[in-house]
């Protein structure tokens, strides 16, 4: 634990941290296509029966996402093994605290995105502005 | 809707949205470029794989203000339905012709493997917000709304979590159009970037914060239960073959439909993405989801064999010509 706290703080005083986050990204997909590579190509049957004998291209398609979720899809496929069997599908629920959410999340958006705005327009002035 | 998943579940409508999305997109990219050429010819500024990776930017960043319009405008006017059909498909083709964008972009301004591709990104060469970060976060977005845009991801992360997941384009977007500003904006003096991309912002934002708040409003002034039954208003304002949505205070909208002269109940919310039933009719004698045309029985609640989706039903009951409809759901 303490070797790898070190090996981050050595990694954070050469680079960035964008790059220390392109890093992560990057080891974590590396990881993903491995992870969720196992799962499109032995896992999917086992947790869904829709996906069962899905073909090549489904499989295919199913690979970035479940190279970008792939802990979720990893827990997904124990849980069907330890039920022995696929998730029972849930209905739809939730929708009111939805849209909610989706009108908090715009009304935050749209004042960090007209402040943004604003500020790229100043700089662009100062930047195209011939000098008095 | 189908039993067993398929990479695309191709029918005529998609083929033309298909069909109509890619000749819109080669006409904006022909058109752009070829534009562009003729006026360099003029005064000789812009080299090839600059307008290309310019024609592939603006195309997403317009493809991405359409495909964002069109949930608000569906919901001001049900004449837009039709375009939430296949909209994830606009929202993969954003993030291929985004992704375009980048690999020309990081590639031309690294020299083409003269300079390690990533370093264009995390290490720009001056001061100020680090525009090319805003178009790595908002490329990000998008490939995580293309990756899991399959019905399987549907199905299986729930519509609630998929939606919520798929809300990540509000900040995408927003990194996207910031991206722009504080990139090619800060060399372009003229109006002809700025005000298209200002009014873009306006227009996206302005459709999102009316129809969402109204919506939030609806549900917040939603009937109130009394002895567990819901007033949905008189029962001869609901034509046949229609449905009508009836909000409820503290909980989930419920669907009314008229069928045969009954009159019943069913969850608003669409097993599929959570579409609002009580805005779709009743087809082939099913109740039909305006959003993707998933069907249901309209007073059993049930898909028609082979599917097995299934929206929650609720009792009616006519009180002196006003059908009543009882707050809780029926026991499946
Ligand atoms: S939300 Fe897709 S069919 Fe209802």
């Amino acid at each position: 634990m303490r070797a790898g706290a070190r090996a981050v703080m050595l990694m954070r005083g050469r680079m960035s941290s964008l790059t220390l986050i392109l890093w992560i990204a990057g080891c974590h997909l590396a990881a993903g296509l491995v992870g969720g590579g196992a799962f499109v190509w032995r896992g999917l049957d086992r947790i869904d029966d829709s996906a069962k004998g899905a073909s090549r291209g489904v499989r295919l398609l199913l690979w970035p996402g479940a190279a970008a979720l792939w802990p979720i899809v990893l827990l997904w496929w124990r849980r069907a093994q330890a039920r022995g069997g696929p998730t029972p599908a849930r209905p739809a629920r939730g929708m009111r605290s939805l849209r909610l959410a989706h009108a908090i999340a715009w009304t935050i958006t749209s004042a960090a995105l007209a402040g943004g705005l604003l500020l790229a327009l100043d700089r662009r002035a100062a930047v195209t502005e011939p000098a008095p | 809707m189908s039993v067993s998943y398929r990479m695309v579940q191709w029918n005529r409508h998609k083929r033309v949205y298909d069909a109509l999305t890619a000749l819109a997109v080669g006409a904006y990219i022909a058109a752009f470029v070829g534009v562009g050429l003729v006026v360099n010819r003029a005064d000789g500024g812009v080299s090839a794989p600059i307008l290309a990776m310019r024609a592939l930017g603006t195309c997403a960043l317009v493809l991405l203000h359409v495909a964002l319009c069109i949930g608000p405008l569906a919901r001001i006017s049900p004449l837009v339905a039709p375009l939430l059909y296949n909209r994830r498909h606009l929202g993969v083709t954003t993030f291929a012709l985004a992704a375009l964008h980048a690999v020309l972009a990081i590639g031309f301004y690294g020299a083409f493997g003269v300079r390690f591709p990533i370093a264009a990104v995390v290490d720009p060469p001056r001061a100020g917000p680090a525009f090319e970060a805003m178009g790595f976060g908002a490329l990000a977005t998008l490939f995580v709304m293309a990756a899991t845009s399959h019905d399987f991801w549907l199905k299986n992360l729930t519509p609630r979590v998929w939606k919520g997941i798929h809300l990540c384009v509000v900040g995408g977007y927003a990194l996207a159009v910031l991206h722009v500003a504080f990139g090619a904006l800060q060399s372009e003096p003229s109006r002809a970037l700025s005000a298209p991309l200002l009014a873009g912002a306006a227009i996206v934002c302005g459709l999102h914060l009316f129809t969402g708040w109204r919506e939030v409003l609806r549900d917040f002034r939603g009937a109130r239960a009394a002895d567990g039954w819901i007033d949905a208003g008189p029962a001869d304002a609901l034509p046949e073959g229609r449905a009508r949505a009836v909000a409820v205070r503290g909980g989930e909208r419920i669907a009314l439909v008229r069928h045969g002269g009954e009159v019943c109940a069913m969850s608003n919310v669409c097993a599929h993405q959570g579409g609002p039933l009580g805005e779709g009719r009743v087809i082939d004698g099913c109740l039909t989801c305006p959003w993707h045309g998933y069907q249901y029985g309209p007073c059993s609640g049930a898909s028609p064999p082979p599917f097995t989706e299934r929206a929650p039903t609720h009792r009616v009951r006519i009180e002196n010509g006003r059908v009543q409809v009882r707050a809780q759901e029926d026991s499946p």
